[in-house]
């Protein structure tokens, strides 16, 4: 764990949240993998994890212009493992974009994390 | 399609053309030592980018124009090239530290740096030290958000 990771851990999730807005790229990178693990302890965070991760693809920062900081976000929630962390992404990849999907299942696929799909809802 | 932000263009294209018809053995070569090392490549239009695994402990992904420049493969392999010395240590470990970040994109242009000296483009040269430039205030800012530049 480097030196920025240890200083998130002392953090409350609520701090963590507010940080994210002022934060440049590298620290929201830290925050969110940090997010993610609290994730499937304290799921009431769902509502303000998604606001987070849909104000970041907003942002459009990439790493090398290629995965997006809230694409990293949903990768570290898939790694947890839990089933409403699948759930949440599953929820989340609706709002990007289809070649931003296509993408994020390639990342997913190259560490063997399967992608949830949720049905599309009829009237 | 998506813009996506490139750390800059393909100058080279203009004045040498695609790699793979100026330079088709080495522009293979490189391709070939990236796929056996493990390195996924992906074909697309205007971008041009080598990213490492996110997890670590597997080699990245290389994102390149299949018309793109010799010299814009070379600065692709180049971080390839440093992410296996590093023993393909994931994203986290270049997002840690500035230096380490910058340090990466300033050798990869030095590699292109040294394709327009060998031609003696100073046209081309100059370009590309105004595409380092703005890529090193772009990791600055964008990244670390440190803006200014006494920091």
């Amino acid at each position: 764990m480097n030196q920025i990771e240890q200083n998130l851990t002392n953090l409350n999730t609520a701090e963590l949240l507010r940080k994210l807005d002022t934060q440049a790229g590298a620290s929201r990178f830290f925050i969110f993998e940090e997010l993610a693990q609290r994730f499937s302890s304290e799921p009431e965070i769902e509502k303000d994890l998604m606001r987070a991760i849909l104000s970041d693809e907003n942002r459009n920062t990439r790493f090398h212009g290629v995965t997006s900081l809230s694409q990293m976000a949903l990768l570290a929630l898939l790694r947890t493992g839990n089933k409403a962390a699948d759930n949440f992404v599953a929820k989340v990849l609706i709002a990007f974009s289809p070649e931003d999907r296509k993408h994020f299942s390639s990342l997913a696929r190259r560490e063997n994390l399967a992608v949830k799909k949720l049905k599309p809802q009829t009237a | 399609m998506r813009k996506f932000f490139c750390s800059g263009e393909d100058h080279a294209f203009k004045r040498y053309g695609a790699g793979k018809l100026s330079h088709p053995v080495e522009w293979e070569k490189m391709l070939f030592e990236m796929e056996t090392n493990g390195v996924e490549i992906e074909f697309r239009e205007n971008v041009f980018a080598y990213e490492p695994s996110i997890k670590g402990k597997a080699a990245g992904k290389l994102v390149i124009d299949r018309n793109s420049s010799i010299s814009a493969l070379r600065h692709e392999h180049q971080h390839f090239l440093e992410d296996k010395a590093n023993d393909y240590p994931g994203i986290a470990f270049y997002l840690s530290d500035y230096k380490q970040f910058w340090g990466g994109e300033f050798r990869a242009y030095l590699v292109e740096l040294k394709f327009a000296k060998e031609n003696k483009d100073v046209d081309l040269a100059r370009k590309i030290i105004q595409d380092m430039k703005r890529r090193r205030q772009e990791i600055r800012e964008d990244w670390f958000g440190i803006e200014d530049e006494s920091n």
